[in-house]
């Protein structure tokens, strides 16, 4: 056991600093996602909400009151007031829409020039239309209670308005498809990619390059030690170390998300298991080339890349036709996929597990395939070395 | 200022493979990244045509249809309710509707062109309650032609135009153009660990010959500057040129706060390298950490995080220097006037003279008995 002693002397003092900045990075960047996520209901429609902001200068029982509904119907986010503020909270998508009631709206709204609400969007967006029609659709009403019976007073035609806004078009699901919410679950595991990849080749990668180092390996060879045995030590020692840090992952994945145990999860968490196979034998086969200055680059650009690449960050529905297509040749990009099949994992049947099992075969071959490749380079190196 | 320091630092930051990575190849290919993830991110905002189906089976209230179709809100198409059904489930349309019993909107999920679309009927099924109503209390006003003259499509919203660049992507390509600047830092620390004596060998050669020590180390601050600048300006060639992503027209705006910014990035770097006592690996390392989390601040990884930071702490914002860099960028790209760029250019000026003070303070006279 002397290999797999040193291998667990090597991991505390040298990596545990990198281990726990990936964790606390990692785990910062989840519960923000996860917060800013939002969940949707079971089987009840749920009116998109959009993000406005009132900014109500006039203060009157009109105005209150299309406050109100507004604020009612869609998301309020409150802004401050200043024009940098706006224009920059419109930028960063902070908010979606935003009204500007202006002062006396409510005294010249019977007059001909009513349209003096003041919005501020960005352009040509699917959610201005949305956010006018129901400013619309608020005050066209209350202007014809006015124009009909001039003498009401602000405060009923308010209250009438509301009345006949609230009678509501029936809305239902086409049958059978009860969708579970496990949005939280898909972002986090398909972020968890990079993750493990960044964290195994920094890591693993960074052990096997010491093991690999050429006088450290003389020496070992030299001692009386079969190598079968050595290797399969480091083999061990590899897969306990990938194993301990995707059982910590997997106990965060509840901590931040919640204990939610059903088929889904249960799927997410075997494929992150495979995920961690072949994020380790990437970390394997980077070790046998890479050397001790390049092993940061490559690592960097492999984990970024691959996860860039296979839509970890992006919703694959959004990465172009050419990246999908190049996208085969990821295996990340068949991990994600495998995701974001269970997140939508609708009835449980042999035909929706299928792609589930398919596209965890095929991530592992790609591990089967880069081990392969690395025992290759591993012996043609020792070929060379005697 | 020493032109022979000068031009040997520029050939060994030139030279050295780690560096040219750090400083010109990696934020390459993150931006290559960036692009291929984002490229069709921003696409989906337009606004498109709600495609959904009207029900051939039943009969539908009056003037539905014409209603529907002068909002210029959807595309509509009639099917058989089967038909409509299948389209559903394949996702070809949004969802159809049915009058079999009051009207109906059948979709598949919750969404945003449900929500419009449910809204819309929302609307008719409203319209319809409010006329009866008003009919209903004063009747007579059938009579006055009250209902020709209603108009429920009067539009009471004015739009104040914003600006056309409105796109949050660019976002991420300015802070990592900060992040570039700012990565000079760890050459800056370079700097400071070679022209201490007590720390490297080859500091203790520099500090033997004659020239003067705030000279040679103007010169190597210097050479660094230039060669991150030019980077930076390959980088940004190539976002602008070869990933045709938007700068706007005012380079030579952004040509001059990047190079402010390699400038306080170079000296933040030599700062810490002199504050701090550790080796020059670890020193490095720290460094470049430390810039990664200041962009991850100014939004290189989550966009939004930059308004955070600046909402709600607005001092942070106002310190960093990667924040400083993307806001200069930003508001160049969206403000039509200067003042926000110039404050920002500012501050970037004024923190790297602060980091410069510190350190000619903490270098200045230092004298070796022995090392």
């Amino acid at each position: 056991m002397q290999v797999f002693k040193v291998f667990y002397k090597i991991v505390p003092r040298k990596f545990l600093g990198v281990f726990i900045i990936y964790i606390l990075i990692f785990v910062g960047l989840m519960s923000l996602f996860t917060k800013s996520g939002m969940t949707q209901g079971e089987d009840a429609f749920e009116l998109s909400a959009v993000k406005i902001s009132v900014i109500n200068k006039d203060n009157s029982t009109l105005a209150n009151g299309l406050e109100a509904y507004i604020n009612d119907i869609s998301k309020p986010v409150k802004i401050k007031t200043d024009e940098e503020s706006i224009r920059d909270a419109l930028f960063f998508r902070e908010t979606e829409f935003i009204v500007i009631i202006p002062e006396g709206f409510q005294n010249n709204f019977t007059t001909l020039d009513a349209k003096n609400i003041q919005t501020m969007s960005v352009p040509d967006s699917m959610s201005r239309e949305y956010a006018k029609t129901i400013i619309d659709r608020y005050l066209n009403t209350a202007k014809v209670y006015i124009s009909a019976n001039p003498d009401l007073s602000i405060e009923s035609i308010n209250e009438k308005v509301l009345n006949d806004i609230s009678s509501e078009a029936n809305v239902s699901f086409l049958d059978g498809n009860v969708t579970n919410d496990m949005s939280n679950f898909n972002t986090y595991f398909n972020f968890l990619s990079y993750i493990l990849i960044a964290i195994l080749i920094s890591m693993v990668g960074r052990i096997m390059l010491i093991f690999n180092d050429k006088e450290i390996k003389m020496r070992n060879y030299s001692a009386p030690i079969s190598s079968k045995s050595y290797n399969y030590q480091l083999i061990f020692s590899n897969l306990l170390i990938a194993f301990i840090i995707w059982f910590i992952f997997i106990i965060i994945t509840f901590v931040i998300n919640g204990p939610i145990f059903n088929q889904s999860s249960f799927l997410f968490i075997i494929n992150s298991f495979i995920l961690t196979l072949l994020s380790l034998s990437i970390a394997f086969l980077v070790s046998t080339f890479a050397t001790k200055k390049s092993i940061d680059p490559i690592g960097n650009c492999l984990s970024l890349g691959l996860a860039f690449l296979g839509g970890s960050f992006v919703p694959q529905a959004l990465l172009s036709e050419q990246l999908k297509t190049i996208g085969i040749f990821n295996p990340i990009f068949w991990y994600v996929k495998v995701n974001d099949t269970i997140g939508n994992l609708a009835v449980n049947t042999q035909a929706t597990l299928e792609p589930i099992i398919y596209g965890i075969l095929v991530q592992l071959a790609f591990a089967f395939a880069f081990i392969a490749i690395s025992l290759v380079i591993i012996k043609q190196k020792r070929q060379s070395f005697e | 200022m020493s032109f022979h320091i000068f031009k040997y630092s520029l050939k060994s930051l030139v030279k050295d493979k780690k560096s040219l990575f750090w400083m010109l190849f990696f934020p390459i290919i993150l931006a290559t990244f960036f692009n291929l993830a984002f490229k069709n991110l921003m696409s989906d905002e337009g606004f498109e045509k709600v495609k959904i189906s009207i029900t051939t089976d039943y009969e539908m209230p009056d003037g539905l249809e014409q209603v529907m179709s002068e909002s210029n809100l959807f595309t509509i198409s009639y099917l058989t309710e089967e038909e409509a059904k299948k389209r559903l489930s394949e996702q070809e349309i949004t969802g159809y509707i049915k009058n079999s019993d009051g009207l109906e909107l059948v979709i598949l999920e919750s969404g945003l062109n449900q929500s419009i679309a449910k809204v819309f009927l929302d609307n008719y099924v409203q319209v319809s309650a409010t006329i009866y109503r008003v009919i209903d209390e004063n009747p007579q006003l059938i009579q006055t032609g009250f209902l020709d003259t209603i108009d429920f499509n009067e539009s009471f919203t004015k739009d104040i135009p914003v600006s056309q660049s409105m796109n949050l992507i660019v976002v991420y390509y300015y802070a990592l153009l900060a992040m570039t600047c700012l990565f000079s830092a760890i050459a800056g620390c370079y700097i400071s660990s070679i022209i201490q004596a007590n720390q490297t060998d080859l500091a203790a050669r520099i500090n033997i010959a004659p020239t003067h020590k705030l000279k040679a180390f103007l010169s190597m601050v210097s050479a660094t500057i230039l060669f991150q600048f030019i980077s930076v300006i390959i980088l940004m060639t190539y976002i602008s040129q070869i990933l045709n992503v938007d700068f706007g027209n005012r380079t030579i705006h952004i040509g001059i706060l990047c190079l402010v910014g390699c400038f306080t990035g170079t000296l933040f770097g030599a700062m810490f390298d002199c504050l701090t006592k550790f080796k020059s690996e670890v020193n490095e390392m720290l460094v470049s950490n430390f810039i990664m989390i200041m962009s991850f601040l100014s939004g290189l990884m989550v966009v939004q995080m930059k308004y955070i930071i600046q909402e709600k702490v607005p001092f942070i914002a106002y310190i960093n220097p990667a924040n400083l860099i993307t806001d200069g960028l930003y508001a160049l790209y969206y403000y039509e006037t200067f003042e926000r760029y110039y404050l920002n250019l500012t501050l970037l000026v004024v923190l790297g003279i602060v980091f410069c003070i510190i350190t000619t303070l903490v270098l200045r006279r230092q004298k070796y008995a022995s090392i």
